[in-house]
């Protein structure tokens, strides 16, 4: 304890401290986690195993266990099944016909398969593209992954390990964003609002407030509400353009890849060719082939590639409108005369 | 005033007073309910199961109300997560929609383009159907309740019951409802805390079924693709009756079709794109890039050559030369007009002048002059020089640029020059010299303009009316006997093609052979029809029933429909005024020679052409699968060898001609005739090929009749006798014709007097040929239904088979703990 007249020291996070039983909690318990560029893979890899291994034998058994999320991740078994099937739909038999129908055959096998590729791609990129816009003008990641640790019943006897890994969003639900753990992660760095200083700084707010929370958390529900609701249109407009241009004729062909060359070779060719189809691809579809098809074909396509730009940018602009106050306003919204503010 | 006063302060007063009380009722309240504070009472309930009509407008509703809380939420930000949710599905059916819209566009054919939507919805509606059909039916059945049942939230959210395995409000559910589902469900009825067990069994089956429903939706677009399989063929055929159902009732409305046409935005804007080609180039003189470009928005068969159907441009490829036909008119006209209008021609005095003075210079070298004009006479020369200043004298006065004379003046006073003229040789080297300052007369831009606008009125009252009447014919025909796939002509020809196909009866494994060469072909054709022909009844049923399809088509749908369209065609070109400059119509009535049936106007011979090539081939291709196996029959009973030995065939060499006749009849197209069958190497004999096949023998009454089989003729429709006779005849000339051609002096009988193209498609498609292709495509279904088919039966097995393990709850003995106590208590007495 600090006596006498020296400055008196408050701890800065009166919670938690930086210590050898944080990081043992903190490994039992919800947390946010640190994110790279493979973190979305490697979650979705996970999701896949344990679909397999875990899941789908714990539902089929009936577990008492078995959660909504669970349900949920097993969503990407059929994605997976599906897009195989339409693509041995269209291509697994072609091998037994004579040779000219295998080639007719090939060519609609193809576009299939990259239509499917393409969708899914499409369907990854808008939402993907929004988020990273809205970050760039708010500062907020709607993408912010958590790991949550489940604690299960026992089943069987002798069960012990009864927690479970499962990897969320810390703003995935609109009506409970994991506001707890943007308090934790603060408090770990030694301040419990320093992501929303962070935003509050974003907002335009020139000084910190004194409960920046009560003025961020509305504004970031709003953006939650307005992006997925854009999202879930844009989305599929994306996923729309994806297949359109897997429709064009360059995807008819196959990508030519030197057969007796090394690996490193063989990718770079497939990744040109799959460049220069995508570049081709997308001229077709903005210029139309008036030769071989109708002139709707594209003022589709062009509706297409301007809706999918304009459904990300207006989708951006609209969750982002209003989160900036303005020039006039005071520099904090909080009346800091009042002992409690009530909202 | 006073009264005011106290009015207003007795109004505060009171004003006081009622807040004070409103105050303490608030109070009061507050502490009588401080401690019956309740949650509110739950309204939610669960959905009945609707019938498929009620439960899809109710869903058509809900989309609506998504559509609704979606602008909602991007304009207020306000939502919740099961709304969110919902945004997504709504967002997946808009996306399909759209990209079943654009797959749409790029399908050349109606059926292909419907099937991009049916194919949307089937896959939507297998979607629906996988789990509902496959998972949740059958289990309803077994268990007694549905495992997607929905219910509505007290916050009137449409959710499904079991989606949560942790949070299943189980008030929803009356102890009555649940005790049923338990009886289903076999849970014995005195067991403790029963509606629990119930409860947990249900739960369990619930969370199997959805876990199946996981596990197996992805493959479900194994159903939309047999669905669509089988809705293809039904779509096809729908559509070619609807086409000709159309066509039927629009062959009378052909005038109105053609207004309506003229009407046509697309059409309309064409017009002002040809126009333009007009219009930019008024001002300057005309030259021959303008007429090509004239000549080119003048005519009018342009509309079928710039359509997408390949057959149709080579069809009217021969009539190519009208455009250029309609430029040379309008540059002949041009040249007389030009002739007729120019202005004069002058020559440029001040430069001719300026030459002459070189040549006539006072103090010049005599020799020099000599030289220069190469004339003897060089007095005689300076005399018409000096009278030509002099007479002109006035011009040398005017400023450099205006020193022009019209040429005639000049030459006129050239003339007129006394004595100097007695030589003509001196005068034309005078007419020569100023010949070379000529400066051509130009025609007035007025007339040009007028000339060049005169192609406009042309364009207007004749081209395009034309040009809208070829259109609206063409798609017509093209309906009804265009290549398109789903024209009512090739419905036809795959009904009958399926007709041939069904009396042959092919194995996979003869499909397998037969697709992959013509020989191959050719050798199953053989046996299978030799079988047929060795058979009476086979014979009879195979001759009547592809006669009756071939009846079916030539006289009740194409025979009756085709003399409209010509009729109504007719009709359609007297509507077109006569314009004076350049008759186009007057080059459109001009006849062209037309085989035997002598002349016909060129728009006519346009609509005949249509018709005659585009129905040839298939008429024959029909007729040849009578023919073959009247060969084999023929062959068979010993026919063909008898009217062989009449037609004074070597006896010996009967093998090798039914080889050939096979050949010919199975293999041969109109090319391969003369070297493939070695006919015209085969001198006399090939007559005597072409005779068997195709021609008459005399028989033992020493008649003259055709070869055809007797029981062919018996079996035969009568109504199709002389299509089929014809057929034979337009062959025998063709194929002669060509021996004729490959061998001079061979000559046989017969010409042929339609085109090329037509004889081409009057012979038919090889039935080698046809089968190798429709062998390949039924070989090919049925290989992808058997890859397929068996796999989707192995799934679907699969999946309802797991459903059998399904309802057996965890721990299920702990509930059964009473009744075990009570058989303990037994074994205690």
């Amino acid at each position: 304890m600090q006596t006498g007249n020296s400055k008196i020291e408050i701890p800065q996070n009166a919670f938690y401290k930086k210590s050898h039983a944080d990081k043992e909690l903190s490994s039992t318990s919800d947390q946010i986690i640190k994110k790279t560029p493979i973190t979305g893979a490697r979650i979705v890899a996970d999701k896949l195993v344990k679909d397999v291994f875990t899941y789908a034998p714990k539902g089929m058994n009936g577990s008492r266990n078995s959660n909504f999320y669970e349900f949920l991740s097993l969503g990407l078994v059929p994605n997976l099944v599906g897009s195989g099937m339409l693509i041995a739909l269209f291509n697994a038999a072609n091998k037994g016909f004579r040779m000219p129908d295998r080639a007719f055959a090939g060519i609609s096998g193809r576009k299939m398969a990259a239509g499917v590729v393409m969708y899914a791609v499409g369907k990854w990129l808008g939402p993907k593209l929004m988020n990273k816009g809205i970050e760039l003008k708010t500062g907020v990641d709607l993408e912010m992954p958590y790991q949550k640790v489940v604690t299960e019943f026992p089943e069987h006897k002798g069960d012990r390990d009864l927690t479970a890994i499962e990897y969320h969003r810390v703003f995935e639900s609109a009506d409970f964003p994991r506001w707890d753990l943007i308090n934790k992660q603060g408090e770990k760095q030694g301040n419990r609002y320093i992501w929303y200083d962070k935003i509050a700084k974003k907002m335009g707010f020139k000084e910190p407030l004194n409960s920046p929370d009560q003025t961020v958390q509305p504004k970031v529900k709003e953006l939650i509400v307005k992006s997925n609701a854009a999202k879930s249109i844009s989305s599929f407009i994306w996923a729309g353009l994806g297949v359109a241009l897997a429709a064009q004729e360059p995807f008819e062909t196959k990508i030519a890849i030197p057969r007796d060359a090394k690996f490193t070779k063989k990718v770079t060719a497939f990744a040109t060719g799959l460049g220069s189809k995508l570049k081709d691809s997308f001229v077709d579809l903005y210029n139309g082939n008036s030769k071989r098809f109708t002139r709707s074909s594209k003022v589709v396509g062009r509706v297409l590639i301007f809706g999918a730009l304009a459904s990300t940018i207006l989708g951006i602009m609209n969750a982002t409108k209003g989160f900036k106050v303005g020039k006039n306003l005071p520099d904090t919204q909080i009346d800091t005369n009042k002992e409690y503010e009530v909202h | 005033m006073n009264n005011n006063v106290n009015s207003s302060f007795l109004n505060n007063q009171y004003a006081q007073l009622r807040k004070e009380i409103a105050e303490q009722d608030v109070y009061r309240a507050f502490v009588q309910n401080a401690n019956s504070v309740a949650p509110q009472t739950p309204r939610g309930f669960l959905l009945k199961s609707r019938n498929p009509l009620s439960s899809l407008v109710i869903s058509a509703a809900d989309t609506g109300k998504d559509i609704v809380e979606l602008g909602k939420a991007l304009t207020k930000g306000e939502s919740n997560d099961n709304q969110l949710g919902r945004f997504n599905d709504l967002g997946m059916k808009l996306g399909g929609l759209g990209i079943a819209s654009y797959l749409f566009t790029r399908r050349g054919t109606g059926t292909k383009g419907l099937m991009e939507f049916l194919g949307f919805g089937a896959f939507f509606a297998s979607m629906a159907m996988w789990p509902k059909v496959l998972i949740s039916e059958p289990m309803k059945h077994r268990f007694g309740f549905d495992f997607r049942q929905k219910y509505v939230d007290s916050q009137g959210r449409k959710k499904y019951f079991f989606q949560d395995n942790q949070y299943q409000p189980w008030d929803l559910w009356s102890n009555d409802e649940l005790n049923k589902i338990g009886d289903k469900l076999g849970v014995p009825k005195d067991v403790k805390d029963r509606e629990e067990l119930i409860k947990e069994k249900m739960r369990t089956i619930a969370l199997q079924g959805n876990t199946l429903w996981m596990l197996t939706a992805g493959f479900s677009p194994l159903l939309t693709s047999m669905m669509c399989n089988v809705a293809e063929r039904g779509i096809t055929k729908g559509l070619i009756n609807h086409q000709y159902n159309k066509i039927t009732a629009d062959v009378d409305k052909l005038p109105s079709m053609i207004q309506a046409k003229m009407k046509d935005a697309n059409f309309d804007s064409q017009a002002a794109r040809d126009l333009a080609v007009i219009t930019t180039r008024r001002t300057k003189e005309p030259d021959k890039v303008f007429f090509n470009n004239v000549s080119h928005i003048l005519d009018p068969f342009r509309v079928i050559n710039d359509k997408k159907d390949i057959d149709d441009s080579n069809l009217i490829f021969e009539l190519r030369s009208t455009a250029l036909q309609i430029r040379d008119n309008m540059m002949r006209t041009y040249s007389d007009l030009r002739e007729a209008k120019k202005g004069t021609t002058m020559v440029n005095y001040g430069k001719l002048v300026e030459e002459m003075d070189k040549l006539f210079a006072e103090q010049g070298d005599k020799k020099l002059i000599v030289r220069s004009l190469q004339g003897r006479d060089n007095s005689a020369d300076r005399k018409v020089y000096m009278a030509l200043r002099q007479k002109f004298a006035h011009i040398d006065k005017l400023p450099e640029t205006e020193r022009v004379v019209p040429l005639g003046e000049l030459l006129e006073a050239l003339d007129s020059t006394e004595g100097a003229m007695t030589k003509a040789a001196l005068r034309d080297k005078f007419a020569r010299l100023i010949e070379g300052y000529k400066i051509e007369g130009t025609i007035d831009g007025k007339v040009v303009s007028d000339y060049c606008a005169s192609f406009g009125d042309v364009y207007q009252k004749q081209t395009r009316p034309i040009a809208a009447r070829l259109s609206v014919i063409s798609d017509f025909i093209n309906g009804l006997v265009g290549q398109k796939y789903e024209s009512v002509h090739t419905g036809i020809h795959l009904d009958s093609l399926n007709a041939f196909m069904a009396q042959l009866k092919p194995k996979t494994k003869d499909l397998k052979q037969a697709r992959n060469s013509a020989e191959q072909s050719q050798k199953y054709l053989v046996s299978s029809l030799s079988k047929i022909a060795g058979n009476e009844g086979r014979y009879g049923e195979y001759i009547s029933t592809l006669s009756e399809k071939q009846v079916k088509f030539e006289s009740k749908t194409l025979g009756k429909i085709l003399d409209k369209i010509r009729r109504a065609a007719d009709d359609a070109f007297k509507g077109v005024e006569d314009v004076e400059n350049d008759n186009l119509l007057g080059f459109l009535k001009q006849s062209v020679q037309n085989g035997k049936s002598g002349r016909t106007p060129l728009y006519r011979r346009v609509v005949d052409l249509f018709i005659e090539e585009k129905t040839a081939g298939i008429k024959s291709t029909g007729h040849r699968y009578i023919l073959a196996a009247d060969l084999e029959k023929r062959i068979a009973d010993g026919t063909l060898a008898k009217q062989w030995e009449s037609l004074g065939g070597d006896k010996n060499a009967i093998k090798d001609v039914i080889q050939t006749c096979r050949k010919v009849l199975y293999d041969s197209t109109m090319n391969d005739i003369a070297n493939k069958c070695y006919l015209s190497g085969n001198g006399v004999d090939s007559t005597k090929v072409l005779e068997l096949l195709f021609g008459q023998y005399k028989n033992e009454a020493n008649e003259l009749v055709s070869t055809l089989d007797a029981d062919t003729l018996k079996h035969c429709n009568p109504a199709l006798y002389d299509s089929l006779l014809k057929t034979r005849e337009n062959i025998y000339r063709i194929y002669s014709q060509i021996v004729d051609l490959a061998r001079q002096g061979h000559t046989l009988q017969g010409k042929v007097d339609v085109s090329q193209k037509t004889q081409y498609s009057m012979i038919g498609k090889s039935l080698n040929e046809l089968f190798m292709e429709t062998a390949s495509q039924k070989f090919n279904d049925r290989h992808w239904m058997r890859m397929f088919g068996g796999f989707a039966i192995g799934v679907v097995g699969i999946t309802l088979l797991s459903q059998m393990f399904f309802g057996k709850a965890k721990n299920e003995h702990l509930y059964l703990k009473h009744k075990e106590q009570k058989g303990g208590d037994n074994a205690v007495k």
